[in-house]
């Protein structure tokens, strides 16, 4: 077990120098533009772009140039001298007047993790049923339902099912407020931008409803088929015929025997998801509800031409992955020793 | 699109069942196409997207002509006579205008129908591109194993350590300064769309291909054939090769549907197609004034929905074809 | 405030205007104005006063989209950031709301005196005006030669000193020093002195009363806000500076810093100056200044807010404007309404929550004049002949968002009428704010194209615009008008920002069009809507603002001339000469003089100052 998770550590850090150096590649040596235009910001004269050459040691060869940025990412110090902000220094932001990218993105943190967390739990809380017994009463005119619905859920475009969830049942903005024949008032839900007025916890969750529910929706789906074809699968597999066959009742079989081994790649799904999401993937969410996450900041720094920025956030995004999945998998390979041999 | 069925598989025992299934050896014995086909036929919901997508492609070939067909105007006309007078605000469906206008009085039904050529454009090629590296890649890494293989496989797990989406805007920046990329081989527009793109999907089909020949390498035919004394090169393009032509089509046509999503994602941020009526740029652009012009952002995205949702379908009905054992439906 | 519209008018959202007389709905504009020619209902005139009844005390939200450029005031130039520096910095000389014929003095006890040979003009400083803690002491003369001295840093980027001051002796050699040691402080400009603590004394290189008048205009831009030296110094010395992050204010409001509360009262002595209100992007927090004494020092503004509060951020400015319209105690920043909420505003809101305050200056669609084929005066008069400018204008909304620009000095400023007026100069390629395409298509013929239309590989033109609407909107529109005319145009969306200065604003890769560039003018007279625009001199290989790249001896000379004429009424005409020559040049087509709309909560009554269209801070008070 420990040499496994040795071997798997070191592997994470020689991921996070690849890492590093696949966002130096992208953002240091594929454009043809100069670097240091780039990062000169608004309205830089030539003698603000040669200051920033300079401090920025964009003359260096380019591997003196990645060591450096390798060095500044991994130190664990302040380095004042060397223009280094420990600890990880992931750079600074050119259009906020030079503040650190790390804590620009320990600013917008809370928000993604909020917005993720309840999404993970909503579509759980609907994948893993709507799974379960589609899987069961396969070809039922349920299950087929299901099926198709959930894959219009997954072929809908985010942003655009956010849109139109907004249009229906925003607070604000929401054509649904007088339906027809009671008139009763679906527009019920905080609109665009609530998460920032929001000043409690409970309000904020509410402003989140939405955001949750139109998150949640496609992954809910693919959840639920996922489960379905695994469930599919493992039922027809000899244990569970020899598990019938011994007596036991058809929903123990399901439960015991079926579900508890269908569910074992939907974990690991989750783990990367969830890892992915909380690094960034949420984007496309925070920018149509207007999340003050790190999927907006990068949105704005888009908008800003904020080169710095977005390199760090892409940088920290990949950190951040691979420290997750090397926790899930030390975890996994805690539940499931098979894994360790691999 | 927040988590996709692009994931890589699971480090783990008792992966996808599905990959695992698909056993291209045990079609290669019987007449592959014809059994394909005939599975395929049956899921009458297929067919129909099928239907949709044919005439979805021609349409998007033929669009000035059907465009002219239901007598709207261009996509880059202006009529400011659909503005109404007092706000220059966008007028919705109407005789003269079916799906409404824009913001500055284009016909949203002509750049709907113009919006298909960008999605497939993209799709197409992007999912090409992206097959072509992955088979590369993923049939050196299966076939020649040892060094070859831990550096592509390595190069794989780094790029899919970083969220694509993330990684896909900052290509998407880094390349849309003056210059492009790569000394200006990628320009702005459309070619940084399909080289990103590209570039952040090609791991998937790498990681199936690869995994596809280190099964297939092992198969009795491949042994014959090198006893025979065969060259690796003959084996690859003679019976390797031949028994991927399944399953890539099956994932390239999972494939594509993610791609229109992701391009539309992209545009949607600002990151994509700017110079033609894109379908995700439509929305983007929809987006501060979709509480009264409804029409700009539901046409796109149903167009979007019902593309994407026929090659859903389609895709399904081939995996379900190719599969002779538990079928799941 | 030139160039700067950056954060000013923002993404997302078209900006929109009213109808003519939203109490008739539908009915014929009131006899005899065309459409080209607006003006603003009574329902949305500008509110320049404060109410006779106005209550002291509360906090007044400013939702904005975007941030301010630098909370330095040596390097403040945008729009946005104009609206914090009024309330928190006294300058020489300053904006009083509804007086915009030139500026109201603020620092300087009166307007400066010049000498009769226009060399030397002196300001005396007021007595009394003290620095916010921890600086604390009184303000002197030294103060303001320090704050224009460390302009010249390039820690502290100021963008626009070269522009006015290279007249003041010893300023070049200064800016010279200073580019050569950035961190070994400001170097001192021999010609401005303090004979003593409160007298100014500014010597010229060029014995002329204008260009005097104009240098004093020019110090009631944040720039002449006063610096302590002892104070600033060590900031100064890095580069860039971070004297940003420590101001010292002078105004009734200040940046809520380390030694004070949030009502303004000194709660640690032992402070640093480090501002902790100042969260860039997200938030700015003014707090009452408490060693501002306006009755003492006579200060103009009334400050009857007691904290202010900005926030960053909201760039979906159709949820902010109808958080706006619908909630209490907030206004909006740098941003106008969209087009779908303005209509609610409009129909929906109470008297005064909406307001049009006219926008000086204009819009205008550049050309190079430098390179084929727009080098051929023919092909330009024909592409403004063409150009159907009421369908630009409406692109930002319509009729009441503005009225049709006719040529370059906008409503209001000296020489307007001389210039033409509202109908404009008497030139048949501009007669037509519809456009005349029979006209355009004699321009290309006498340009040698027969057919009437572009021909050949010279029409492929380029051109770089706004990604956003409604800038993205006009570059459209404008395309597909020079497309009707025969021109292939590749265009190429990117952000604002970009497009200045990556783009427009540098020569080397200027394109042939620039269609969302504009002039907002830093003060009140027609030199700044000319000059920077239209005259060789201006041509700078970086941050260039004439865009056409005109260069005609002709107009040169005569902005020449111009500069240097002091009667107001001589000057006046000399600049409508100049604007009629420019005009006769065709370099660009003007297309809209506008007016802004400003939205407001219902319990806030909000006072508009004229010099930026915007919420004056220091006169609003709530309901």
């Amino acid at each position: 077990m420990l040499r496994y998770i040795i071997r798997r550590t070191l592997w994470s850090v020689a991921m996070l120098v690849l890492c590093s150096a696949v966002v130096f590649a992208i953002f240091y040596i594929l454009p043809t533009a100069d670097p240091a235009k780039l990062r000169a910001g608004r309205a830089a004269d030539p003698e603000k772009i040669e200051t920033i050459r300079k401090s920025l040691g964009l003359d260096d060869p380019k591997y003196q140039q990645f060591l450096r940025y390798i060095g500044g990412v991994f130190t664990p110090y302040k380095n004042e001298a060397k223009g280094v902000d420990g600890p990880l220094d992931f750079g600074t932001s050119i259009f906020q007047n030079n503040k650190p990218v790390r804590e620009i993105i320990l600013d917008r943190l809370p928000a993604t993790v909020f917005l993720v967390t309840g999404a993970v739990v909503i579509w759980l809380a609907i994948a893993i049923p709507v799974g379960i017994i589609s899987a069961v009463k396969r070809r039922s005119l349920l299950d087929r339902t299901t099926m198709i619905t959930s894959l219009a859920f997954i072929s809908a475009p985010v942003f655009w099912l956010g849109l139109v969830a907004l249009y229906l049942f925003a607070n604000d903005v929401g054509k649904l407020n007088d339906v027809p024949p009671f008139g009763i008032d679906l527009a019920i839900f905080p609109g665009i931008g609530s998460y920032n007025d929001a000043e409690t916890f409970g309000s904020r969750a509410e402003s989140l409803i939405l955001p949750w529910l139109v998150l949640a929706a496609a992954t809910a789906a693919i959840y639920a088929r996922y489960l379905r074809s695994q469930l599919i699968d493992v039922m027809s597999e000899d244990y569970i015929r020899t598990a019938r066959a011994k007596g036991l009742s058809e929903q123990r079989v399901i439960w015991r025997h079926g579900v508890r081994s269908a569910i074992t790649p939907i974990i690991t799904l989750l783990g990367l998801d969830i890892g992915v999401l909380l690094a960034g993937n949420a984007i496309l969410t925070e920018s149509v509800f207007n999340i003050p996450g790190i999927g907006k900041e990068t949105v704005t720094a888009i908008g800003d031409s904020d080169l710095p920025l977005i390199q760090g956030i892409v940088l920290f995004g990949a950190f951040f992955i691979v420290i997750f999945n090397l926790i899930v998998d030390i975890l996994y390979a805690y539940l499931d020793p098979r894994v360790r041999y691999q | 699109m927040e988590a996709s069925e692009l994931r890589e598989q699971p480090a783990v025992v008792g992966a996808s069942a599905e990959l695992a299934d698909i056993d291209p050896t045990a079609i290669a014995a019987r007449s592959p196409w014809r059994l394909f086909w005939r599975r395929f036929r049956e899921d009458k919901l297929a067919m129909a997207s099928l239907i949709f997508l044919v005439v979805l492609i021609l349409v998007a070939i033929f669009a000035p002509l059907v465009v002219k067909i239901f007598g709207a105007p261009g996509p880059n006309e202006l009529d400011g006579g659909a503005l109404d007078p007092l706000f220059k605000n966008p007028t919705g469906p109407s005789a003269e205008h079916i799906f409404g206008v824009d913001q500055i009085g284009r016909d949203v039904f002509s750049r709907t129908i113009y919006g298909a050529r960008v999605s497939l454009i993209v799709a197409f090629a992007a999912t090409a591109l992206a097959t072509l590296a992955g088979i590369v890649t993923g049939l050196l890494a299966g076939y020649l194993r040892g060094w070859v293989d831990t550096a592509i496989s390595r190069s794989v797990d780094v790029l899919l350590a970083i969220p694509y989406l993330l990684l896909a805007t900052g290509l998407a920046v880094a390349c849309g300064g003056e210059g492009g990329c790569l000394g200006g081989l990628i320009q702005p527009g459309l070619g940084v769309v399909i080289f990103v793109i590209s570039f952040t999907s090609w791991t998937y089909m790498a990681r199936i291909v690869r995994g596809q020949t280190l099964s297939l390498r092992e198969k009795e035919f491949v042994e014959a054939a090198r006893s025979v004394g065969a060259s690796n090169t003959r084996i690859i393009f003679k019976e390797i090769l031949p028994n991927l032509a399944a399953p890539i089509i099956v994932y390239a046509s999972i494939l594509i549907p993610q791609v229109i999503l992701y391009e539309a994602a992209l545009s949607f941020l600002g990151v994509g197609v700017t110079d033609q009526p894109s379908w995700g740029q439509m929305i983007s652009d929809a987006t501060p004034i979709y509480t009264t012009a409804w029409w700009y952002m539901l046409f796109p995205g149903l167009a979007l929905l019902f593309t994407v949702l026929a090659f859903n379908l389609v895709g399904d009905a081939m995996q379900d074809a190719l599969n002779p054992r538990a079928k799941k439906t | 405030m030139r160039l700067k519209w950056v954060r000013l008018l923002v993404p997302v959202g078209a900006l929109l205007a009213l109808a003519l007389g939203l109490s008739s709905c539908g009915d014929d504009n009131g006899g005899g104005e065309s459409p080209a020619t607006t003006s603003v209902p009574k329902e949305f005139a500008p509110v320049t006063a404060a109410p006779d009844d106005a209550k002291t005390g509360g906090e007044l939200k400013v939702l904005s989209a975007g941030d301010i450029d630098y909370m330095d005031p040596g390097g403040a130039y945008y729009t946005f950031t104009y609206q914090v520096t009024e309330a928190a910095h006294r300058t020489l000389l300053g904006w009083a709301p509804a007086d915009v014929e030139k500026p109201t003095p603020d620092l300087a006890e009166a307007e400066p005196e010049i000498s009769d040979d226009g060399r030397t003009m002196e300001f005396t400083i007021r007595d009394g005006v003290r620095f916010s803690p921890p600086v604390d002491r009184e303000v002197t003369a030294a103060d303001v030669k320090y704050a224009i001295e460390r302009a010249n840093l390039s820690g502290v980027a100021n963008p626009y000193g070269q522009l006015y001051f290279s007249d003041i002796v010893g300023y070049d050699a200064a800016r010279k020093a200073a580019a050569d040691n950035p961190t070994g402080g400001a170097p001192v400009i021999s010609g401005i002195t303090t004979p003593d603590d409160k007298t100014l004394r500014i010597e010229l290189n060029k014995p002329k009363v204008a260009i005097a008048q104009v240098i004093a205009q020019a110090l009631s831009l944040p720039i002449s806000a006063p610096v302590p030296e002892e104070y600033a110094k060590e900031f100064d010395a890095k580069n860039p500076s971070t004297y940003g992050q420590y101001v010292a204010f002078t105004g009734p409001y200040m940046v809520q810093n380390d030694c004070v509360d949030e009502s303004g009262k000194v709660v640690n002595e032992d402070c640093s100056g480090e501002l902790t209100g100042y969260t860039p992007g997200k938030e700015i927090k003014l707090v009452r200044n408490p060693n501002w004494d306006g009755e003492a020092t006579g200060d103009f503004r009334p400050a009857y807010l007691d904290s202010i509060d900005i926030q960053e951020g909201f760039t979906d400015t159709a949820s902010a404007s109808r958080k706006i319209l619908n909630g209490e105690d907030q206004v909006a920043g740098d941003f106008p309404p969209p087009k779908a909420v303005l209509q609610e505003a409009a129909q929906e809101g109470e008297p005064g929550q909406l307001q049009l305050p006219e926008l000086p200056g204009y819009r205008h669609i550049s050309m190079r004049t430098d390179k084929p084929p727009f080098d051929d005066i023919n092909v330009r008069k024909a592409v403004i002949a063409n150009s159907d400018r009421e369908a630009l204008r409406d692109t930002r909304g319509g009729p009441l968002i503005g009225s049709v620009a006719t040529h370059y000095i906008s409503p209001g400023f000296p020489g307007f009428e001389e210039a033409g007026g509202y109908e404009g100069p008497n030139l048949d390629f501009i007669a037509d704010p519809n456009g005349d395409p029979e006209l355009a298509a004699e321009y290309m013929k006498k340009a040698g194209f027969k057919s009437g239309k572009c021909e050949g590989s010279e029409c492929e033109v380029s051109m770089v615009g706004d990604n956003i609407p409604p800038g993205k909107d006009t570059a459209e529109v404008f395309k597909s008008q020079l497309e009707d005319l025969g021109f292939k145009v590749d265009f190429r969306p990117v952000d604002h920002a970009i497009m200045y200065t990556k783009f427009c604003s540098v020569p080397a890769q200027e394109p042939d069009i620039c269609p969302n560039v504009g002039v907002a003018p830093d003060f009140r007279d027609s030199q700044v809507l000319l000059a920077p625009s239209f005259s060789a001199e201006s041509i700078n290989p970086q941050n260039n603002t004439n865009w056409p790249m005109l260069d005609v001896p002709e107009v040169n000379k005569a902005i020449e001339k111009a500069r240097l004429i002091g009667d107001p009424e001589e000057r006046a005409k000399a600049w409508a000469e100049v604007d009629r020559l420019v005009s006769a040049q065709a370099p660009a087509v003007p297309w809209v003089w506008e007016y802004f709309p400003i939205i407001q909560s219902t319990d806030v009554a909000g006072v508009v100052n004229l010099y930026n269209a915007s919420w004056d801070l220091a006169f609003t008070s709530l309901k």
